[in-house]
This record gives structure tokens, C-alpha cells and sequence, in this order.
């Protein structure tokens, strides 16, 4: 590789910026523990305003190897190769996200990928802009219409139980899961 | 340079290495040539080819991977090259067939490669460096051996005629696609990274 190239990795992130405060970093920190404790070592995102705390936490913790990409249907395809490579993966990303990923997903769930997604901006409680309508109305009814597994946090509590289950789910039945998160599990009012 | 004897040329020189291809005639032209053994997934929908394979190289970074696309897929899927720039897997190739056409619909389906997008000017513009375009058999025997086995990431632009009849030793569709990613996904885990 030629000096100048710019290559990816931990040591080479920029001054870290200032944490926003309206942002629960404690329920955060228990998510991102979470997915750690239940084995997952490789993760993908792409910036969302109400996953972003667990995102930075994702690419601050040497742990988990994360991969920014550049569409999430890409992403999502990223995650099922390391999957295959062995490594437990999750993806992080928006809701209108699983609006552009119909295609990989059905790929993954006929080829019997277990993918771990994390999405935000549910139809349920709490989600106010109007900006987000085509998010909230493509999100959960794409993972009906393939019949993924998912299950909408509605408590900050609920955490620690509801990874280690979804994630039992994703490994017993080989199928892609997704946990839906709300705004206000992880935003301040 | 005919696809099918790149094919073959590339068949040659992979031996065991797991490959997952686009969809399209060369598919069934690896088929035909290497069998539907479990080191090669077919048919992966259109844009995911080298996505997946990306991933599988982080995850194995003691493995080789290759992707085998058409230029039609990558077109597809030109945003996978930042990311490939950006993380560097040393241990990914891919290899873009390019006939300048969606061929499996007749050579008159032409492609943007066909009104001057030159895959490899992208693949070198998002920051990778091992890009080799190869026009003649000769270029690509000489550029295959390397780029399977020195450190990427690699891409091949092999410049191939647009050929849309499938190779007539084509005889049979290729297997079901969860039982052959089922096989896929076992070959790597008995070979656990080497
Ligand atoms: C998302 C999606 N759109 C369209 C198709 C239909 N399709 C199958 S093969 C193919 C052509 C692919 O072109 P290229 O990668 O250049 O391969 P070639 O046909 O030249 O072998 C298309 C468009 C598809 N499989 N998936």
C-alpha cells in the first residue's frame, strides 16, 4: 500500500467529538455489552440519529471489528459473508434501511443466514417527525412480509434478556432477526 | 478475449478457493467447467456478490476469497468499492467480467462500460491500488497467479467478448439455492479459515 492511502482502522480515527448529551450513552453501553456478552465480535453500520450512540460506542470498542458501509443492503451483505466466516455479526441502521434491503434479506433468509439487525424508527411510541413517515412505513411490514423475527424494545431493562433470546433465535433457526429500537430508549426527552 | 476460455483460465488457476459469483451466462459457464462442487457459490443476486465476499475475507483473513461479477453487477454495486478502499481486506479479489453488456439478454443490451465507464478508473478513483485491466489470455494468465495469491484487495477488469449464447457444454441448471449456500457455508467451516 502506497504512503498515502487511507485505510480503515482503529488508530487512525479522527479527535473524538463531543458526546451529546440528550443521548442515553448508559443504556447504550448496555446494549453494545449486551451483544458482546452473547458473542458478537463484528459489526456494520451506517450513521443513524437514533442508534448513534451505540454506533460510537460500536467503533470505539476494540472488541468488535466495525465496518462503515456505504448502503445498507450492502451492509447487510457484508454481514452474512462474516457470518459465514464465522464471526456473529449485527448491523446497525436505520429503519428506511430495511426499506433498501428487501432483496438481501429474502437472500439471507432462504440461504438460512443467522444477521443480527438493529434498526431504529418503529411505527410503535414515540417517533415524531414527519420527515421519518416512508421510514415507519417500510420498516416492520418488509420483515412480515419475509417472516424475520423481530422484536420492538419498549424498556431499557429489557435489554440484556431480549439480546441473549433474539440471538438464541437467530442461531437455533439460521434466519436473520432484527430488534427494532425505539427513540426514547435511547434519546432524553 | 471469449469469456468462456477466461472461464477456464480462471478455473485453472483457483483450485479450491472459495468464490461466490453474480448471476448471468458466465455463471453457468463456471458450472460447467468446475462442476457443482461446494467451493463455489452461484448466482448470488445481482449486487451482493462482493459485499459478501468482503465480509468473508475480513472474517478469514488467512483465506483467499474471490468474487467473480459482471460488469452489469458491479454497476450494481459501485459503492462496495469505497469500502473495500476503506477496510483493505489483503485477502479479497474480484474479478469483473466485462463484455460492455447485460449479455444474457443479447449482446445489444449494452452497458454503461459500453459508452466509456471504465470499471477499473472507479475501482482506482475510490482508492484501490492492485486494479489490473487484462484484454488478452495472455494478460490474465499472467496477472491470475498473483492476484490469488499476493496481498490485495485485487480487481481484475477482464475485458471479454459480449457472447450471449450459454457454452454448449452447459447441461444442467445449477442446484438449489439454500441447499447449495447450506454446502457453501459448511466447505468453510471444515476449512475453518485456511
Ligand atoms: C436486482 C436484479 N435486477 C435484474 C436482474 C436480472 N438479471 C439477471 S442476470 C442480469 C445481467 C447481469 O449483467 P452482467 O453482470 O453484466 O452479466 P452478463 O449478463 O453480461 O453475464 C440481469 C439484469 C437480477 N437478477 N437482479
Amino acid at each position: 500500500m502506497s504512503a498515502n492511502a487511507k485505510t480503515d482502522s482503529p488508530t487512525q480515527s479522527r479527535p473524538a467529538t463531543k458526546r451529546a448529551s440528550h443521548f442515553r450513552y448508559d443504556v447504550a453501553g448496555s446494549f453494545v455489552d449486551s451483544l458482546k456478552t452473547n458473542g458478537v465480535t463484528y459489526s456494520v453500520l451506517l450513521p443513524d440519529s437514533v442508534l448513534h450512540p451505540i454506533n460510537e460506542l460500536l467503533l470505539a470498542d476494540a472488541d468488535v471489528q466495525t465496518v462503515v458501509c456505504s448502503r445498507e443492503d450492502e451492509g447487510i451483505a457484508i454481514a452474512v459473508g462474516a457470518g459465514w466466516g464465522g464471526r456473529r455479526s449485527a448491523i446497525s441502521m436505520e429503519g428506511s434501511a430495511i426499506g433498501m434491503s428487501g432483496l438481501i434479506l429474502a437472500r439471507a433468509v432462504i440461504q438460512r443466514s443467522p444477521t443480527l439487525i438493529i434498526a431504529s424508527h418503529s411505527s410503535v411510541l414515540g417517533e415524531k417527525f414527519g420527515y421519518h413517515a416512508a421510514t415507519r412505513a417500510v420498516t416492520q411490514p418488509v420483515l412480515d412480509a419475509l417472516r424475520i423475527p423481530y422484536h420492538v424494545l419498549r424498556d431499557p431493562e429489557e435489554i440484556p434478556h431480549v439480546i441473549k433470546q433474539i440471538i438464541r433465535t437467530m442461531e437455533g433457526q439460521k434466519t436473520p432477526v432484527a430488534i427494532l429500537v425505539p427513540p426514547f430508549i435511547l434519546v432524553s426527552d | 478475449m471469449k469469456r468462456p476460455d477466461f472461464i477456464e483460465l480462471f478455473a485453472r488457476h483457483r483450485g479450491d478457493i472459495p468464490t461466490i459469483t453474480g448471476p448471468g451466462l458466465m455463471t453457468r459457464e463456471l458450472f460447467a467447467v468446475t462442476g457443482d462442487g461446494d467451493t463455489v457459490l452461484y448466482n448470488m443476486e445481482m449486487p451482493y456478490a462482493t459485499p459478501m465476499c468482503m465480509g468473508l475475507a475480513m472474517a478469514r483473513p488467512q483465506q483467499r476469497i474471490v468474487a467473480l461479477e459482471g460488469d452489469g453487477s458491479l454497476i450494481m454495486a459501485l459503492g462496495v468499492l469505497t469500502t473495500i478502499a476503506r477496510y483493505h481486506p489483503e485477502n479479497l479479489t474480484l474479478i469483473v467480467l466485462d463484455n460492455e453488456s447485460y449479455s444474457t439478454f443479447g449482446a445489444d443490451m449494452v452497458s454503461a462500460t459500453a459508452t466509456g465507464v471504465d470499471l477499473a478508473a472507479v475501482a482506482r478513483g475510490c482508492g484501490i491500488e492492485k486494479v489490473v485491466t487484462v484484454t488478452t489470455l495472455d494478460q490474465a494468465e499472467q496477472v491470475m497467479g498473483p492476484a490469488l495469491k499476493e496481498p490485495g484487495p485485487w480487481v481484475i477488469v477482464a475485458k471479454v467478448d459480449s457472447q450471449s449464447e450459454p457454452d454448449p457444454r452447459f447441461v444442467r441448471n445449477s442446484p438449489d439455492v439454500t441447499e447449495q449456500s447450506l454446502d457453501f457455508s459448511r466447505m468453510l467451516r471444515r476449512s475453518n479459515g485456511q
